[in-house]
């Protein structure tokens, strides 16, 4: 008998089951609105231009080498993530209060950030500690803490499913009864799944209220530059927070600003009150990521690394990802006046006002059903689309699928 | 008051340590004789050829995109990484009961093996089974075991230090004595930081006693082809073990094989009873994975996978291993003929005997001391040094200096 007759088999992560039957489907309409990746309108994944020619000059250095990266990562890598976050003119880093982690992608930062607020936050190994994610929240977000050993994973109140917006009541009264000193996530940008962020008003009411209550922010940061084609934009609420002088961490993801998800591109920037306790939390970081993966991989950190350092790839990079920013923002655009000129039942101006990959649509369960089953048309259940997946010659059917769904199923 | 006011600084990995006063020392003839990485005849780093080959061929393929890899890593990659050591003709393989994990070098792969057991092994979250891991081992077994929630972290007897040799009968002993299910991490070949690996007819006793006590085997190869120049040979013992039938683990690391350190490249090889124990194994494997590092990266993986479903990319590989092989085998032969030449007292057989990058020179800490403070040659408190460090340029000065440890250091 094996030793492992008693494991059972885990369900497959969601997002990519969905990927996997709309390969297997093969309707020729099909239509894969599923995982958060950039398509083009060809619906063709997109390698950056700048990030072509930067691998192009790297595989011709013969200065380089592969040998093991430090444990925290590229240095000048980690440097130049944090201040694209913070800004160059950012006081935290003039006062060398902060600091990073080269991570795996977002979920790597995620992940590292976690390990050591568990070991080290609000006491030591405080597992009880509570973690607020908000309602929806990325899928993975739960389980990277609790594998981080926190016990205690409670919803905030975020989505306001009858009026399609922000439930700005209910996350406030959810900051003012959480216990002091509780962890929360807070998605810096183009929040995941919903597409609705705070406005800066928003965001200055909820920094007063989580100062006065002494609650931690960690800030999930996957989509700058990518959510309004603008850099500073994008890291306002980030920024805001350093300014009212938080401590707090930012996990970064480079996986969709730069096109390379697959190799685990990521940043947790550390801001501390003071150069002193930074050097220590560093080094008990690099005790936690000795024993997940020693040192992190070089390919991509360089990559963005070099382009985050030259003026002109710089400008370059914030070309190409101002080009896919524009066509998830045509796409939004067409998508509301297509549903309005169908006459399709609902208000739509959620579509445009949402911001960055992922829209809610507000189908619900039954609806997403039969967009998949009858329009082969792949979706998230909980009614998330990913607007990169829409295209000039898609957007008709798509439009369409979505009156059908909203009128002939309740 | 910062939040992290109580975070004590950690005390800092000791071979990176040990590196860091290298660099920082002026003194002209000084000797690295410490981290585990390769190095030329001139003390540089080594590209491999075959992979600046691969690199540029990469870079070039425009059929090649940067979308995420399955949670479990390039299929490629995880197939051909499991032929490898457990050769290309195994039956395991062919019974569909062997799988692969893409992890982050070897250090991931342990971990994610960790993580599984501690949850699935033994019990369900048993997390009092006991790992045994060689006395001494590589300094990272301990806490990634320990971090992935194990309690019970336990040595084996393996370096007996007066014969300069393994301590067999201590080392079965253990494994009589021990409780029946504990964990025993093996070292595939190239002992670290030994260099002393059991014969085959050991590893048949060892074998004999962990199946009869249901010990269960969690092999770490991290050198198959460095330590012997033959693939085959240094994965003899993994086989062996396959071959009884039983299930276990194996982490790869392809860091020092294909020079690939910051890359990151590694494989957990799952041998199981079955495919549909397999199936359920992967399946919680991709859940640890998940919260860990979401998906591996691929460049190195790439690197790897075609270079070893090339026929001809594979035989220069293998080359290009040998050449690694090679000199430090030379340099061993080179270092025991002029200690001997110099009559430094002692035996030094086990200089050649041992096998892979380093070497147990059976110095103390007082004579370790000697060789850093007053001839500026580093190398690790146990007396380990990295074969690879020594040159025909040092080696001279490397042996007398050890003369002079020998003869004047008690």
């Amino acid at each position: 008998m094996s030793l492992f007759s008693d494991v059972p088999q885990a369900p497959p992560v969601a997002v990519f089951k969905l990927t996997a039957d709309f390969r297997e489907d093969s309707h020729p309409q099909k239509v894969n609105l599923g995982v958060g990746a950039y398509r083009t309108d060809d619906c063709q994944p997109w390698v950056l231009p700048v990030v072509k020619k930067v691998e192009r000059l790297l595989v011709e250095d013969d200065s380089l080498n592969h040998e093991y990266l430090p444990i925290l990562g590229l240095p000048e890598f980690r440097s130049a993530a944090s201040k694209v976050a913070l800004g160059d003119d950012s006081a935290a880093i003039k006062e060398n209060r902060v600091g990073a982690v080269q991570a795996l992608g977002g979920t790597g930062a995620l992940r590292i950030g976690a390990d050591f607020l568990r070991r080290w936050y609000n006491g030591v190994n405080n597992t009880a500690t509570p973690v607020y994610v908000s309602a929806p929240t990325w899928e993975n977000h739960n389980g990277v803490f609790a594998d981080a050993g926190f016990k205690d994973i409670r919803p905030y109140h975020y989505w306001d499913a009858a009026k399609r917006g922000l439930d700005l009541t209910g996350l406030l009264d959810d900051l003012e009864k959480a216990p002091e000193h509780s962890i929360f996530i807070l998605h810096a940008c183009a929040h995941n799944p919903t597409g609705t962020d705070p406005t800066q008003e928003e965001w200055k009411t909820i920094a007063e209220i989580m100062k006065r209550r002494k609650l931690f922010p960690f800030f999930d940061s996957a989509y700058q530059g990518f959510a309004s084609g603008n850099l500073e934009k994008d890291a306002w609420a980030i920024r805001f927070f350093v300014s009212e002088g938080f401590e707090l961490l930012i996990a970064q993801s480079f996986s969709k600003n730069f096109g390379l998800y697959n190799e685990r591109v990521g940043n947790l920037t550390v801001v501390s009150k003071d150069n002193e306790t930074l050097t220590r939390v560093l080094s008990q970081m690099e005790k936690i990521v000795r024993t997940t993966w020693s040192n992190p991989p070089s390919q991509g950190a360089r990559i963005v690394s070099k382009t985050l350092n030259c003026p002109e790839l710089f400008a370059e990079w914030k070309g190409n990802v101002k080009t896919m920013a524009d066509r998830v923002l045509l796409m939004r655009d067409q998508l509301k006046s297509k549903l309005l000129a169908l006459g399709t039942p609902g208000t739509w101006d959620h579509i445009t006002q949402q911001i960055g990959m992922f829209s809610f649509t507000g189908l619900n369960p039954k609806q997403v059903e039969y967009m998949i089953k009858e329009k082969h048309v792949y979706l998230m259940a909980s009614g998330r689309i990913n607007m990169c997946g829409l295209t000039s010659k898609n957007i008709d059917y798509v439009s369409q699928a979505i009156h059908d769904a909203v009128t002939k199923v309740q | 008051m910062s939040l992290f006011c109580e975070v004590p600084q950690a005390v800092p990995v000791a071979v990176f340590k040990l590196t860091q006063d290298f660099n920082n020392d002026p003194f002209p003839n000084k000797v690295n004789l410490g981290v585990g990485a390769y190095r030329t005849d001139e003390g540089k780093p080594w590209v491999l050829p075959v992979v600046k080959k691969v690199e540029k061929i990469i870079v070039h393929d425009d059929r090649l995109n940067h979308e995420y890899l399955p949670i479990l890593g390039l299929p490629e990659f995880r197939s051909s990484s499991s032929k490898i050591v457990l050769g290309d003709d195994s039956p395991a393989i062919q019974e569909d009961r062997v799988g692969g994990v893409q992890c982050l070098g070897g250090t991931g792969a342990l971990k994610i093996g960790a993580e599984f057991l501690r949850r699935f092994y033994n019990g369900n979250n048993n997390t009092k089974t006991p790992i045994y891991v060689s006395s001494p081992t590589w300094e990272n077994h301990n806490a990634v075991f320990s971090s992935a929630g194990f309690e019970d972290v336990r040595s084996y007897k393996y370096w007996d230090a007066e014969k300069r040799g393994l301590d067999l009968s201590g080392f079965l002993r253990d494994l009589e004595s021990c409780p029946e299910r504990s964990i025993f991490v093996l070292h595939a070949c190239a002992h670290n930081p030994t260099g002393t690996d059991p014969t085959q007819e050991q590893w048949k006793q060892i074998a004999e006693v962990m199946m009869r006590r249901k010990l269960f085997a969690f092999f770490d190869s991290a050198y198959q082809g460095f330590a012997s120049g033959n693939l085959e040979k240094d994965a003899w013992a993994v086989r062996y073990f396959v071959s009884m039938g039983v299930e276990m683990f194996c982490a790869q690391s392809f860091s020092k094989n294909f020079g690939l350190y910051n890359e990151r490249v590694g494989n957990l090889t799952i041998v199981a009873q079955d495919a549909d124990n397999l199936k359920r194994v992967l399946s919680q494997m991709e859940k640890i994975v998940r919260t860990t590092w979401s998906n591996p990266p691929s460049q190195g993986a790439r690197i790897v996978a075609v270079t070893l479903s090339s026929p001809e990319l594979f035989s220069e590989w293998k080359d290009n291993v040998k050449t690694m092989a090679d000199r430090v085998l030379l340099m061993r032969a080179q270092l025991k003929a002029k200690l001997q030449s110099l009559g430094t007292p002692g035996t030094w057989d086990h200089i050649t005997e041992q096998i892979g990058m380093f070497s147990f020179t059976g110095l103390n800490s007082k004579q370790v001391e000697y060789m850093i403070k007053e001839k500026h040659i580093y190398l690790m408190a146990s007396g380990r040094i990295n074969m690879c460090g020594l040159t025909s340029k040092n080696i001279d000065y490397v042996a007398e200096s050890i003369h002079e440890a020998v003869t004047k250091v008690q």
